[in-house]
Parts: C-alpha cells; structure tokens; sequence
C-alpha cells in the first residue's frame, strides 16, 4: 500500500515541477518582499527610517527580508574609530532585524580580529563562497544561507566578494592575513546545483556591476543578483542573460524594495523599485535615539588644534600632513598622495577629532624607507604618471617636475630644506602611508619598515604641538613651464 | 589602471573613486558634478555615485 501511494505521489512532485526538496506546488503565488541596501559604509542616520519602513511592511506582509550586498564599515569615525571599531553599525543593523550580509571588501578594513567580534555581535550571518580561512585568525563563514518563506520554501542566497587584480579584495593586504581567495565567478559554479535542489537561486554579491553581469552570462541559473561594491545606482532592473540585476547605490540614501512572486517553487516575477530614504518621514524612534547617542560621541567633539587662517587644497593640506608624518616619525622626508586627502578644505579656528577622521579614515599605518635620491624621484614620478599631474606633496624637500609633454616624468629636480640639490651619494629616510608603500611601484633596495603611529595620529599630535597652524600659499611640488 | 571617460582614455592610481577621477579629467566637469549639474552613468546607462571605486577598463559618461 505504502509503496503504491509513494508511487503516484513521485510522478505528481515532477509533475508540478517544484523539483527535490522544495514543497509540493500549488497555483497560488507566494510573495517576498527583499528589502535590499549595499556599501552602507558605516552611514548610520538613516537606519531608523529603514528599520521603520521594514517594520512597517513587516505588519502587513509574511515575508520581508531585510538584506546586505556588504561594506557595511568605513566612512564615517563614530562607528569605525572607536576602541571597538564597527560596534555601533551591527547594534543598529540588528535592531534593524537584517537577514543576511554579504562580505565586502571594507569588511576587512578594521582587521580580522575586530571582524570576527562584529560577526559575533551580529543577528544575522555574514556569507561568502570564495574564500578559505582555514589559515587565518578570520573565522570560517558560510558559503550561503538559505532563507525560509512562511509556508517553507527555502532561497538559496549565495555570498561572493570581489577580487582586485592583485587577487585580493579592496583593503589593505595586511589585513587579509592567511586568507585564500579565490576568483568569484569560477567558484560560483560549485554552487548552482543550489537552483537544482531548492528550484531559486539569489546572488548576494560585492563584485560589482561589471562583474555582475560576468557573472549573469557565466552562469544564468541565477534568478536575482543582489548586488554592491560599484555603488551603482540601477533605477531599472538591468536583465542579463535572463538574470536580474539590481544594486542600491551607497551609504543608505537609498534601499530597494524587491519583490518576488514564486509559483510552484519557482521565481516567476520579479519587481524592484528604489526608495529615498531622505524622502521618507517616519522613523523608529527608539533607534533614532540609539544613533543619537552613538552620534553625540563627545570623544569626537574634542579640539585638538587649530587654524589661523583656512587650509584649502591638496597642496596645503597635504603639507599639513606630510610634515606631521615626518615630525612624529623623526624622518628626513615625507610624502602624502592625493587620494589620501579626503577633504578640500580646512576652516580657521579648531580642528576637532573629528575633523581629522574625515580628513584621514584610512587609519593606515606609516612605513619608513631608506632612499636614495633617484629612487625618491622614481616615487614621485610614479605619482605624476598616475596622477597626470602632481600627486605627492612632501615635507623635508620641495620638488619640480619636468613633464616629457605626454604627462610623464622626463626629471625631477629635488632639494632639501636648505634650498640645495639632495645629495646623492646618502640614503634619506622617507616616511609615508603604508597604502603608498604597499601599491605604488618605486626603486628601493629595502622594504619599508612600519612605525607604530598611523598618519592620523601623527596629524594628532603635530597640531596639539602647533597651536594656531597656518599653511597659506605652501606650495613645495611644482611642474616646469 | 586606465580607465575611460567620454570615452577619453584616463590614468587612475589604486584607492582613487570615481570623483577622484573625474577631478583628475577634468576640474571643471568635477565642479559640475559635486554641485549636481551633472552624474556620472556607467556603460549600462546607470547612474554610478562619485564615491564609487574604479575597476581597469571601466567606461564612463558625464551628463
């Protein structure tokens, strides 16, 4: 009798198509709403409206998903530059009631050790497939997860991260210690038979568009891509290869709200539209309050130097910096690149903590070399090559550029304080961030060697000793008519 | 890592966003652009927010 029913009842599962493992179908669609955000980066005021609108279609429907594409840190000093780094963004991420994240490449900005303490805190998992941490202090992570609708369809969500050329995701590679990676497309493919098993299958990826849609046209068992990493702002679901593609911007201006309508296990529609959080008026007041409190942090109020008259360009901030480096790191000379200044303007009057932290988030720590003139100026050629123009500013030296007329570097003539040519005969210790030291490609005879200090704080203590600081018109690298 | 710009060919260094880009193209679109008068679209026609990251070969408009 048993092995009668067990007959008839295999030909209706295949019949309706729901494949192994998923719920026998019926012609009602279930919905589920996927409230999708990506490279939050730390952005933590508009998180009570998010958690409002959550909570709010949590009420009225069964299957509200609150998800990550990942870079969920750095940007913003009340959550990254506390003695427990990142600590407020999972607090508030979890009274949220997130569901899952992706890893993000800024993820392994605070260290893996902070890192693991955020995913412990964490309600909710963190996924990724293409790593191996059987090497590193980073605690092993689950490749996917699989989410459970109310009547118990289970959706896969599978996790990947992207990958520089270097092979390494986007942060400095001392923090990725002991971490294999490997490329993410090609380690998807271990993971679609996923589709096969439960009938849906969603990427929750930091790839980025581009590699998005690689990996859309790889492999077009995947129903949804939710995506990060490019902060690309996709008003119209892209569909590649038969693959939706979606991604939300960046840091919490905006959310999309996605909804999935599944017949017979299966994904039949999807829809997405994008919300401007700016634009919503409620928020979830106990939240609210929590931000701010994180946000009233009095740590970061306090002064901590001042300005006599205004600081304005990459020129005068960026001797600014580069001469609190070369003090506080007792070196001949210092350098600071462009893309390390992330502000264009310093007011008169005090500079606080917090201005500091906007000015310098990267807490990178300094390398000191030992260089010799040409391999100085094989640096700050390096530089203006990258940056068709003048990218290192410098302390302990002052420098001229003769562009060859195609931007590159024909000579660089370098001269010391005292206004004479550096001797070439000697070596100068040259200190710098170690993001310089790491990804800028110079002649040096030598590694660097770290200093205990990161750049933000020698820029601490320097205007603590140099009260009333004034930078107008320092102007130390120039390019010849 | 070179990247495009109205289809112009740009140098970019590692850590740079694509703000940091565009300023290096050209400061007066840069202008344009942190007042909102013009966006920054990848090559799909989706609008790509300045502090977004740079990929090598990465193709973008200004308008």
């Amino acid at each position: 009798m048993r092995t009668w029913f067990t007959l008839l009842l295999l030909p209706a599962l295949w019949l309706n198509g729901t494949g192994y493992g998923q719920q026998p179908g019926n012609d009602r669609i279930e919905q589920v709403i996927i409230l999708h955000t990506n490279d939050m980066h730390s952005k933590i005021d508009n998180l009570a409206k998010l958690a409002y609108l959550a909570d709010s279609l949590r009420a009225r429907f069964p299957n509200v998903w609150l998800v990550s594409s990942g870079d969920n840190f750095t940007g913003n000093p009340v959550v990254d530059m506390i003695a427990d780094p990142g600590y407020p963004m999972i607090d508030l991420m979890n009274r949220c009631g997130f569901t899952v994240s992706a890893l993000g490449n800024h993820e392994f900005d605070m260290g893996q050790e902070s890192l693991n303490k955020r995913i412990s805190q964490a309600a909710f998992p963190f996924i990724c497939c293409n790593l191996d941490v059987s090497g590193a202090t980073l605690k092993p992570l689950q490749p996917r997860i699989l989410l459970k609708t109310k009547s118990g369809l289970e959706i896969p969500f599978l996790g990947i991260i992207q990958l520089d050329e270097n092979g390494l995701p986007s942060s400095h590679p001392s923090k990725m210690t002991g971490i294999k990676f490997y490329d993410g497309i090609s380690k998807a493919a271990e993971f679609t038979r996923l589709k096969d098993q439960y009938g849906m299958l969603i990427g929750l990826t930091h790839l980025g568009v581009e590699d998005d849609v690689n990996l859309a046209n790889a492999h077009p068992l995947f129903d949804l891509i939710l995506g990060g990493h490019s902060h690309t702002l996709i008003e119209k679901p892209m569909v590649e290869n038969g693959v939706t593609i979606l991604q939300a911007g960046s840091n919490l201006r905006y959310v999309g709200k996605t909804t999935l309508d599944i017949r017979n296990g299966k994904i039949i529609r999807i829809s997405d539209t994008l919300i401007a959080l700016v634009s919503l008026k409620n928020e979830n007041p106990g939240i609210r309050k929590r931000i701010d409190t994180y946000n009233k942090n009095e740590e970061f109020a306090k002064v901590v130097g001042s300005a006599s008259r205004p600081l304005e360009g990459v020129d005068e901030i960026g001797s600014l910096m580069a001469d609190a480096v070369r003090e506080t790191c007792k070196t001949d000379i210092a350098v600071q690149n462009r893309g390390g200044i992330r502000i264009q303007s310093i007011s008169s009057g005090d500079i606080t903590l917090k201005d500091i932290y906007k000015l310098d988030p990267f807490n990178n720590p300094v390398t000191v070399f030992q260089l010799t003139t040409d391999e100085i100026r094989s640096l700050l050629c390096y530089g203006y090559k990258l940056e068709k123009g003048i990218d290192l500013q410098v302390s302990g030296m002052t420098y001229r550029i003769k562009d060859n007329g195609q931007f590159q570097c024909d000579s660089a003539e370098i001269t010391g304080p005292d206004g004479k040519p550096l001797d070439p005969a000697r070596k100068y210790s040259v200190a710098m961030s170690n993001y310089i030291g790491v990804t800028y490609k110079f002649d040096h005879t030598l590694p660097g060697i770290d200093d205990r200090n990161t750049t933000a704080e020698c820029l601490i203590q320097y205007l603590r000793n140099h009260p009333d600081i004034n930078y107008q018109g320092v102007k130390r690298a120039t390019v010849a008519p | 890592m070179t990247i495009y710009i109205n289809s112009d060919k740009v140098e970019v260094s590692p850590g740079m966003t694509i703000g940091d880009a565009v300023k290096s193209y050209s400061h007066e679109l840069f202008q344009q652009l942190t007042r909102g008068r013009i966006k920054v679209y990848d090559r799909f026609g989706n609008q790509t927010e300045p502090d977004g990251p740079l990929k090598a070969g990465q193709q973008l408009v200004l308008k």
